[in-house]
């Protein structure tokens, strides 16, 4: 049974409705992300959530209790909160403020006992605030006050933790600092998490389910790769971004891209057609890197499911596809040649060949006679790639001998900048 | 914590020997003199020789001492009160129109010279505390939004109903003519002929107001975080805030009709015993209490013993003694008042 369950709700502060018809369920344990652009109504569903603000309509229920039924005491042992606001008018010293934790625990005059005084100390230490216990919330850091804060929520000992964009002033050492703090929590005490953060990055290495708001509507829910997608972005925040779904964290990543890219390149630069040939994620970083300079590019021949091939479908580029396992074959070869003819040039990634896909060369070599440009990345190795018994690097001399030239990554963007190569100035 | 502690016992020990040594003097001075040695057996034994001397101990000196530490008290800490619920520290007990409605009552009375008795209660104590009462009442329902009080607007009602009858006042004070420095003492403020009837009224409000704050007192520290996170927390917000209100109102409407307008004790006093023994409000509203009525009874004394036979409305001893005091306070606790930046 779910342990959080939001039922259609749909809230508004006066008139216009700011949450509409959401409805979701947390499960206990779960460490959740609440995403979406300002004005989404993020915070809002977090106070709805926190029993807060009511809902016009539907209802939010903590393990089938409706939340406004719980009695506030009650509630606050449930639920701990860290409000986006957390500036204090009084003195107070850090250690009072976490103590205040306990107050849904303890009696009419609030006074704490030893075991208190162990969560009090416990929240303290998790923060890593032990040191500064004594310092009034004046004297302070923003970091510090934020995690002090989070301290006191977790001296409430409660079973959910919500957050209203807890990194939002901290430099990068204290987001990551308190995103590590909430994983380990998560982890190692199974507290369910659910915070608001405008940070999708932040968001998709850390959570475990993602909740996108677009306009007080539920726009998407579930793991990040499933909510996080350029469409979802797109049409969420209205930015064109290009998502790496294998990020070296295994998360989704988002990059900007600048919008004059829209338009046509950067300055300096000749927008061209570039065939690139690639395989097993070693044309990634290129096609990115050539994509964001404002040309239009084809791939192929790979394997279907292969790390460049989904990269490919990522970026939106056109690609020749085998089907998995199989040798790139015959009438996937004259596609890709036929590529090769249509673009500007064609560029050879630092790829690994074997039987499977040594036909790329050939096509390669059959495109020079014809009359194209042909770069090979990192050309003079060859050898040290080449899993064929030596046919690789003996189609490599061929192609040098046609005017195929070996660049590197800075060279070819040098290149493909001054267009140094033939033909092309002339062309532009 | 234990150094917070400590300071309390500190600042408790030393606000009752003033308490005492006040007490003495206060019973002691006056325009008869009566030798503090002798004080407490002349109290103490209904037969003591010097009747004269126990008459003015017993009718005169005693009710009023008595009268200056309850209405000390109740303005100290219904000035702790407002200073933590509405989160300003320029916060005293008049602010939300207390003094301005009592002021009308009071004013209303004297002009119209209107004599009765209700409750056992005379005319201007009676219209001072329900004139203030109704005030608080009124400022409150204008300030409620949909079932809740955001203090800010019951702050800002408070201002502006306050502004209504100060004009009201001022308006009636001005077809006085003789009666005007009557009006003006009791604005200032002043124990002069007070005694047992004035505490007999005050009593059983201050103790219902003292028992209601009390009772909340726990919850007020945590509202002192934000309405919000005291929610968060567990508090019942707009329940504690009208029992807290009531309870401060109680306390101040009442000081107000045995006294008159008395100022910077509900300011000062707070901010005095915030500095030195913290902000936790368990113990600071209390501390204010005590503190508030011993800075009161040594404001009184000296207000009628200064220029004998001549009374100084108490009012401008406390503002001349406290401004600077709570200034030379101010400057040497910057620190952990402001925090770093001062």
């Amino acid at each position: 049974m779910a342990l959080y369950r939001v039922e259609n709700i749909s809230f508004a502060y006066q008139e216009e409705w700011v949450l509409r018809n959401v409805d979701l369920e947390i499960e206990e344990g779960d460490f959740v992300g609440i995403l979406g652009p300002n004005g989404s109504g993020k915070s809002t569903l977090l106070k709805v959530m926190s029993g807060l603000l009511q809902p016009q309509e539907g209802r939010v229920s903590l393990e089938n209790r409706e939340i406004h039924r719980i009695p506030p005491g009650e509630r606050a042992r449930q639920i701990g909160v860290v409000p986006q606001e957390t500036y204090l008018d009084f003195p107070f010293m850090l250690e009072e403020v976490v103590a205040m934790g306990r107050y849904p625990h303890l009696g009419w005059w609030g006074t704490l006992r030893y075991r208190d005084m162990e969560y009090v100390e416990e929240a303290l230490a998790t923060t890593g605030l032990l040191e500064l216990r004594n310092r009034t919330i004046h004297q302070l850091s923003g970091g510090e006050r934020q995690r002090g804060i989070i301290a006191r929520a977790l001296a409430q000992n409660p079973r959910v933790l919500l957050l209203d964009e807890p990194v939002s002033n901290l430099d990068i050492k204290y987001q990551q600092g308190i995103f590590e703090l909430l994983l380990q929590l998560n982890r190692r005490e199974g507290l369910t998490i659910i915070l608001v953060s405008h940070d999708l990055n932040l968001a998709s290495q850390y959570c475990k389910n993602l909740i996108l708001l677009d306009r007080g509507r539920l726009k998407a829910l579930g793991p990040a790769e499933e909510v996080l997608t350029s469409e979802n972005i797109k049409q969420v925040y209205q930015v064109e971004v290009e998502v790496e779904k294998w990020s070296p964290l295994g998360k989704p990543r988002i990059n900007l891209r600048p919008p004059d890219l829209e338009e046509g390149g950067q300055k300096g630069i000749i927008p061209r057609r570039i065939h690139v040939v690639g395989g097993g994620g070693s044309s990634w970083r290129l096609l990115k890197r050539l994509r964001s300079a404002g040309h239009e590019l084809s791939l192929g021949a790979v394997n279907e499911g292969d790390t460049d091939s989904e990269g490919a479908r990522e970026l939106n580029i056109k690609c020749v596809r085998e089907i998995p396992f199989h040798h790139i074959s015959d009438e996937k070869l004259n596609q890709t040649l036929e590529m090769m003819v249509e673009a500007d040039l064609v560029v050879i990634a630092e790829v690994p060949f074997g039987r499977g896909n040594i036909g790329n060369l050939r096509m390669a070599l059959a495109a020079l006679q014809k009359g194209k440009k042909v770069f090979v990345l990192d050309g003079e190795n060859i050898a040290n790639r080449d899993f064929t018994g030596g046919d690789a690097v003996k189609l490599w001399e061929e192609m040098k001998k046609h005017g195929a030239r070996t660049v590197t990554p800075r060279e070819l963007e040098q290149i493909l900048k001054e267009g140094e190569e033939d033909g092309q100035k002339e062309k532009n | 914590m234990g150094g917070e502690r400590s300071r309390r016992w500190l600042v408790l020990s030393c606000l009752v020997a003033l308490l005492v040594l006040g007490a003495l003097l206060a019973l002691a001075w006056g325009s008869v003199n009566i030798p503090w040695q002798k004080i407490p057996t002349i109290l103490f034994d209904p037969l003591t020789e010097h009747t004269s001397w126990r008459t003015i101990l017993l009718r005169l000196r005693l009710p009023r001492l008595l009268l200056g530490l309850l209405v000390g008290g109740a303005l100290g800490m219904a000035g702790g009160v407002f200073q933590g619920l509405l989160r300003n520290p320029m916060a005293d007990p008049y602010l939300v129109g207390i003094s301005a409605g009592a002021g009308f009552g009071a004013v209303m009375a004297m002009l119209f010279g209107w004599n009765f008795t209700i409750l056992g209660l005379g005319s201007l104590p009676f219209l001072a505390f329900s004139g203030a009462l109704a005030t608080v009442f009124v400022v409150y329902r204008l300030a409620r939004v949909g079932g809740k009080v955001p203090v800010t607007s019951f702050l800002l009602a408070g201002v502006a109903i306050g502004f209504l009858l100060n004009a009201l006042m001022s308006l009636m004070m001005v077809g006085m003519g003789r009666d005007l420095h009557r009006v003006f003492y009791w604005l200032m403020g002043t124990f002069s002929g007070r005694g047992w009837n004035e505490l007999n009224l005050l009593l059983p409000y201050f103790t219902l107001g003292f028992l209601l704050i009390l009772w909340q007192l726990r919850n007020l520290n945590l509202l002192v975080l934000g309405e919000e996170a005291a929610l968060h927390l567990g508090v019942n917000v707009e329940r504690t805030k009208v029992i807290l209100i009531t309870g401060a109102s109680l306390l101040t409407a009442s000081a107000v009709a045995v006294s008159g307008l008395i100022g910077f004790v509900g300011l000062i006093v707070p901010h005095i015993m915030r500095l030195l023994i913290g902000p936790d409000h368990r113990f600071l509203v209390p501390f204010c209490g005590l503190g508030g009525g011993v800075f009161l009874m040594w404001g009184d004394t000296l207000a009628r013993s200064l220029f004998p036979p001549l009374e100084i409305p108490v009012g401008i001893i406390t503002a001349l003694a406290g401004g600077p005091f709570f200034l030379y306070l101010l400057r040497r606790h910057q620190g952990r008042y402001f925090g770093q930046g001062g």
